[in-house]
């Protein structure tokens, strides 16, 4: 079992969270070709190895986290909120 | 909320069952408390939390994952951007929607109190929290997940109190009964 250590809510077991997919694609301008939108949407590379991947907090704290996995291992090198703020955020109201 | 009807009278019989001996289990349903929910922007955590503690009569929001007691109330931070405030007295301030929203969920939820000896043990047949006094002592407060249902679980002076999606009460404490009658359950 995968077991992911949120940033806000400590380290959980998988059965919490929800896999949201590639974290590194960057998505094109709302106006910009089909074809980019295409790419964006429906090709990925399939990694053996280390990628960043975006998880949900789903039953925990709801946040979105990007999460360094390796696709062979399962090994978890970091993960942090998708929103930058956030982070900011906590330390300001403790 | 004095009036809330419960969704598990007929289920929370009172009384002594499983193994004989002194009870390990107690459930209690706690009712006629107010829970208002605090939901704050990324940008206006600061100002939200704030208005959450003056509701309680709190000096400070806590943190994610604690649970403050102010003189009207206690408040708990349920996830990053919202608190949850439960309290006999309190209304439910206005908030400018530029500051977050207040939501009154009293009558959303069951809170189901379990203590005893084995009331971590219990909880650990269900929920994947370290549930020791170190890991998750008083004051404790966790969003976490009972047989895929997002619930929320606080610890306080006495045992656990169990937030139960409303509609899902009667199945998840049939679950629990049924497990906690090797421990020996006393229901009150
Ligand atoms: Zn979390």
């Amino acid at each position: 079992m995968l077991r992911i250590a949120c940033p806000f809510c400590g380290t959980r077991d998988h059965s919490e969270f929800s896999y949201g997919g590639d974290g590194s694609v960057n998505y094109p301008a709302l106006d910009a070709a089909l074809e980019a939108w295409h790419d964006a949407v429906f090709l990925r590379d399939n990694i053996c190895g280390r990628q960043v991947e975006t998880w949900q907090h789903v039953h925990g704290c709801r946040m979105w986290l990007l999460v360094e996995r390796d696709t062979m291992t399962h090994e978890i090198f970091s993960v942090r909120p998708a929103h930058a703020g956030l982070a900011t955020v906590l330390e300001a109201t403790e | 909320m004095a009036d809330a009807l419960s969704a598990v009278v007929d289920h929370l019989v009172p009384g002594r069952s499983g193994t004989p001996g002194m009870a390990g289990v107690r459930f209690s349903e706690i009712r006629g408390s107010t829970l208002i929910q605090f939901a704050a922007w990324p940008d206006s955590a600061v100002r939200a939390g704030a208005e959450a503690a003056k509701a309680v009569g709190a000096k400070l929001a806590p943190k994610p994952g604690r649970v403050t007691t102010g003189t009207d109330g206690t408040l708990l931070r349920v996830e990053p951007l919202k608190w949850w405030l439960i309290s006999e007295t309190a209304k439910a301030p206005s908030l400018s929607s530029e500051a977050g929203v207040a939501l009154d969920l009293s009558q959303s939820r069951t809170r189901l109190h379990v203590s005893g000896r084995q009331a971590a043990r219990l909880l650990n047949h269900v929920l994947p929290l370290d549930l020791s006094d170190t890991a998750f002592p008083e004051g404790s407060v966790s969003s976490t997940a009972f047989h895929h249902i997002g619930v929320t679980l606080w610890r306080d002076g006495t045992g656990f109190n169990l937030f139960l999606p409303r509609s899902f009460a009667v199945s998840l404490c049939e679950i629990l009964i049924e497990i906690a009658r090797q421990y020996g359950l006393e229901i009150a």
